[in-house]
C-alpha cells in the first residue's frame, strides 16, 4: 500500500510536468491500481466539500454520490473503448483506465477554486473551473491515444462522443416530454 | 529531479488542497467571515395578490397569483437568520386576505425587527387590508399618491341559498352533535344567536387589527378606530392622516433601505428568496433549466451548478 501511494504521488507529479511521457508511460505500464487511486481521491474531494458545508448532509448521500460516480467512470470507459475500437484503435481497457483516472487530477484544483467561492470573485472561479476541465479533457485525449495507437482527432472523437450522445439523448427527452405536456393544453 | 523530492512536493500540494477545501469548508459557514467578506445587502420580500394561509405547492404547473403565509414565514426567517441582510425591503401589492395567515406571518415579521434589522415598506398598487396589517410593521412606510390602502376592517360573510335550493328542490338533512355545527351552511338562515356570535368574533378580529395599527403606526387607538370603518383611502390621504410616511415608488424605498446599510441609494445590493419557478415557466421558454433547477434549492446565482447539483444529491 506504500509503495502503492509513494509511485501514485510521483507519477502525479510526472504528469503535471511531463504529461505526454508520463501518460504514455502509465498507459505502457498498465497502472490501473494508481490511477483508481487518483480517481478517488477526485471522487472524494468534493464530497468531502459538501460534507463540511452542508450542515444537514448525510454520509449516507456521500456514499451514494461516490457509487454513482463509480458507475459513471465505468460507463466512460466502456464507451469510449468501444468507440476508440469502432475508430479503428487497439488497446486495453486496463491501460485506457489508468491513463483516465490519472486524466482526472486537474479537477481537483476546480474543487479548490469552488471551495474558496465566499473569497474569490466567481468570474476567477468559473475560470478555473473551464480551464481543469479543459485540461482534463487533453489529458483524456492524450490517454486514449496513447493506449489505443490513435490519431489526436480521433483520440478526441473517442473521449467527445459519450458526452454528444448524452447531450443529444437528453434533448430529444426533453423535447419529446414538452411536445407530450403541451398537447394536454388546449389550442395547441 | 530525485524521486523523494517529487513525492514530498505532490504529497505537500495534495495535503494543502484537502486542508484547504476543509477549512474552506466550515468557514463559509462562519459568521465572522460574513461580516468581514460580504457586504450588507437588503432583503426585498414580495407580497403580490391575496394573503392566505398554507404553502406553495413546489411542483406547481403556472405561477402562484396569491401569497401564502408559509412562503412569507419562511422569507421573513431567513432575512432574519442571514448575516449578509442589513435591512429589509416589504413590497406590498396586495389587497389583503385571511386574518389568522396575515398574522402568522406579521409574528415572523416581528422577530425579524426585533433582530434589529430595519423594515422598510413599498406599497405599489394596493396594500389593504390584511396588506395594511402587515405594512403598519415597517419603520418607514412608502406609498404613492394613488395607492389604494386602508380598509381597516374585517368581515365574514356567507351566502344563504335556502331560497334557490327550494326552487330547485334541493334539500339538505344534516345530523349534528351541536346546534351552532353547521352555523355557516348556506342551506339555512343565520339565527339571531349565530348572527351574535360571529359578531363577536368579528368584533375580536377587529380589536385586535385596531392594536396592532395603533402600536404600528404609533397613534391613539381611539384615533385608529375613527379610520377604521373599512374605508379605502389613497396615499395622499392615508400620509395626511398618519397611517404612512412618505411618498414614493419602490427605488425610493430600496435607496432608502440602502442609506440605513451604509450603501450606494443608487446601487443597493439585494438579495430576494423567492426564486420559484414554474413548469409552465419553464416550458414557455421564459426560464433556465438552471434557473428552474436553482428555484428548487431556493439558493441565488453566486454558487455554481455542478456544487449545486453536487450539494442537492448529498442533502438529499
Amino acid at each position: 500500500m506504500r509503495s502503492l501511494i509513494l509511485d501514485t504521488l510521483e507519477y502525479t507529479y510526472d504528469l503535471i510536468t511531463k504529461p505526454k511521457v508520463t501518460l504514455d508511460k502509465i498507459v505502457q505500464e498498465r497502472r490501473l491500481r494508481e490511477g483508481v487511486l487518483i480517481w478517488i481521491f477526485t471522487l472524494i474531494l468534493p464530497c468531502v466539500s459538501a460534507i463540511v458545508q452542508l450542515s444537514g448532509a448525510h454520509i449516507g448521500a456521500a456514499f451514494g454520490a461516490l457509487l454513482f460516480g463509480c458507475v459513471c467512470f465505468i460507463l466512460q470507459i466502456i464507451f469510449i473503448h468501444g468507440i476508440s475500437c469502432l475508430l479503428g484503435g487497439s488497446g486495453t481497457i486496463k491501460a485506457l483506465a489508468a491513463g483516465l483516472g490519472f486524466s482526472n487530477i486537474p479537477l481537483n484544483f476546480a474543487t479548490l477554486a469552488e471551495s474558496l467561492l465566499f473569497i474569490l470573485p466567481s468570474i476567477l472561479v468559473h475560470f478555473i473551473s473551464i480551464a481543469s476541465l479543459l485540461w482534463t479533457l487533453v489529458l483524456s485525449v492524450l490517454a486514449v491515444r496513447s493506449a489505443y495507437g490513435m490519431s489526436t482527432a480521433r483520440s478526441t472523437l473517442a473521449v467527445c462522443m459519450p458526452m454528444i450522445i448524452v447531450v443529444c439523448v437528453i434533448i430529444i427527452l426533453v423535447i419529446w416530454f414538452a411536445f407530450s405536456v403541451l398537447t394536454l393544453v388546449k389550442g395547441f | 529531479m530525485e524521486r523523494k523530492q517529487k513525492i514530498t512536493i505532490t504529497a505537500a500540494v495534495a495535503a494543502i488542497i484537502v486542508a484547504v477545501v476543509c477549512v474552506a469548508g466550515f468557514y463559509t459557514k462562519a459568521g465572522p467571515v460574513h461580516q468581514l467578506t460580504e457586504k450588507g445587502k437588503v432583503a426585498v420580500i414580495r407580497v403580490n395578490g391575496p394573503i392566505v394561509g398554507g404553502d406553495d405547492d413546489p411542483m406547481r404547473f403556472s405561477s402562484s397569483n396569491v401569497t401564502t403565509s408559509g412562503s412569507l414565514m419562511r422569507e421573513f426567517r431567513k432575512a432574519r437568520k442571514d448575516q449578509e441582510v442589513k435591512a429589509v425591503l416589504l413590497r406590498i401589492d396586495s389587497p389583503g386576505g385571511s386574518a389568522a395567515a396575515t398574522q402568522e406571518a406579521a409574528t415572523e415579521l416581528e422577530r425579524l425587527k426585533k433582530s434589529g434589522k430595519p423594515v422598510i415598506v413599498s406599497m405599489g398598487d394596493t396594500a389593504a387590508s390584511g396588506a395594511y396589517w402587515l405594512s403598519v410593521y415597517g419603520d418607514t412606510v412608502y406609498a404613492n399618491p394613488s395607492t389604494i390602502t386602508g380598509s381597516i376592517g374585517v368581515y365574514m360573510s356567507y351566502y344563504d341559498l335556502q331560497g334557490l335550493s327550494q326552487k330547485l328542490g334541493v334539500s339538505e338533512e344534516k345530523i349534528k352533535s351541536g346546534a351552532h355545527k353547521d352555523i355557516f351552511s348556506p342551506f339555512r338562515p343565520m339565527t339571531e344567536e349565530e348572527r351574535q356570535m360571529t359578531q363577536t368574533m368579528v368584533n375580536d378580529m377587529y380589536d385586535q387589527f385596531v392594536a396592532v395599527v395603533a402600536k404600528g403606526r404609533h397613534m391613539d387607538e381611539a384615533k385608529v378606530r375613527t379610520l377604521a370603518d373599512g374605508r379605502v383611502f389613497t396615499g395622499a390621504q392615508a400620509q395626511q392622516l398618519g397611517l404612512v410616511d412618505k411618498m414614493g415608488n419602490y427605488y425610493d424605498a430600496l435607496a432608502d433601505a440602502g442609506k440605513r446599510i451604509g450603501a450606494n441609494p443608487d446601487n443597493v445590493p439585494t438579495v430576494e428568496y423567492d426564486h420559484s419557478v414554474s413548469w409552465k415557466q419553464l416550458l414557455e421558454g421564459n426560464s433556465s433549466l438552471s434557473q428552474f433547477i436553482r428555484s428548487q434549492f431556493s439558493t441565488d446565482t453566486a454558487v455554481p451548478l455542478p456544487l449545486l447539483l453536487m450539494k442537492g444529491v448529498l442533502q438529499r
